[in-house]
């Protein structure tokens, strides 16, 4: 199984509450600041996401989706 | 969010106008999972709030029915609205310092009678929106604006309070715990009875950096490493959670 960790980045407040629970360490802050002065955070480890929910759950501002993607073709 | 419950809620909005962290918008968000997972009917619920940052909880945000009402009233303006439309489900969220501050004595007669509405509360501690005051629930010994020696006065158990007036279904979870808060949001929106559950929601801003818990992580920490389940024994210095 793996998913998409999509985040609205206009949403974002960079409260790290995601980084903070992700048992899987996903995330990372970006690298720059965006144009309403907040370091937001990015899905650096998207491979790793085991889909268990706790960022999307607990984000504040309802940014953080996880899509369960269709099993790619090995071959 | 699964985006296909982005439907409940009104985008252009967003973000919240909460500071970054704030457990009223983990509230928010375990109240638009219930909805979403009972895909439940929007044009049929009617969100009522009072004044406050936790009255901003379902209003502007909730693309449903919102009522914005006075300071300390929303029970008030909902039992006239359940009066006078049976058949809508209503429901009141608000704050701490709303609902059992200036607003207790509405919120001991819904439990009194059983009104049939869901209130739920975003007890932050704190009167948050307007400085940090000291509200009822601030516990003893908190450092407030109004309390900079730290709070003397005993503060309302929410539970305890409510139980006591008469209500049959009555929960407290916190914004560590969103997922059973979820489940019990969606067995009250489901209930055509009386519920009221008690959401440690947690201001970072107004409450935490005068108590050592400025951070939002360590305010999820600290509710997470200070609550426990009721079973059989209410445990007085603990964050009792669960159904009562
Ligand atoms: C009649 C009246 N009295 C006082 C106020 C000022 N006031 C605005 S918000 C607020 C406190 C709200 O506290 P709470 O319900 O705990 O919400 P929070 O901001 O902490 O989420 C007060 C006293 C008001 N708006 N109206
Ligand atoms: S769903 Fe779980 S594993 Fe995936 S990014 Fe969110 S917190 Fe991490
Ligand atoms: S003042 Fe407190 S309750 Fe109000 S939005 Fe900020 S963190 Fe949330």
């Amino acid at each position: 199984m793996s998913y998409e960790v999509k985040i609205r980045e206009d949403w974002c407040k960079g409260c790290y509450l995601c980084q903070n629970l992700c048992p899987k360490d996903v995330f990372d802050k970006a690298d720059e600041i965006n144009e309403k002065g907040i370091v937001i955070v990015k899905a650096a480890r998207e491979n790793d996401c085991i889909g268990c929910m706790q960022c999307a759950n607990h984000c504040p501002d309802l940014a953080i989706s996880i899509i369960e993607e269709e099993e790619k073709d090995a071959s | 969010m699964n985006p296909e419950y982005l439907k409940y809620i009104r985008k252009e909005v967003f973000p919240t106008a909460f500071c970054p962290g704030c457990g009223h918008g983990i509230l928010l968000n375990a109240f638009v999972n219930a909805l979403g997972e009972l895909n439940f009917d929007q044009d049929n619920l009617v969100v009522v709030s009072g004044i406050g940052c936790g009255g901003w909880i379902g209003s502007p945000h909730l693309n449903v029915d919102t009522l914005h009402t006075t300071h300390g009233r929303a029970i008030a303006y909902a039992t006239g609205v359940k009066k006078a439309n049976p058949d809508l489900d209503v429901v009141v969220m608000s704050g701490d310092g709303d609902l059992a501050t200036i607003g207790g004595n509405h919120l001991i007669h819904a439990a009194r009678r059983r009104l049939p509405i869901t209130v739920i509360c975003g007890n932050n501690n704190i009167y948050g929106m307007t400085g940090g005051q000291a509200s009822a629930t601030t516990p003893k010994g908190a450092n407030t604006m109004t309390t900079p020696k730290g709070n003397e006065e005993r503060p309302f158990d929410m539970v305890k309070l409510v139980k006591g007036a008469g209500a049959d279904h009555v929960y407290r979870y916190t914004a560590y715990h969103a997922v059973k808060l979820k489940e019990t949001i969606k067995k009250a929106l489901i209930s055509n009875e009386f519920y009221f559950i008690d959401v440690l929601t947690g201001c970072p801003v107004q409450y935490g950096r005068r108590n050592n818990l400025r951070d939002p992580m360590k305010m999820l920490n600290w509710m997470k490493d200070n609550s426990e389940f009721y079973k059989n024994e209410y445990k007085e210095d603990k964050i009792m959670i669960g159904e009562f």
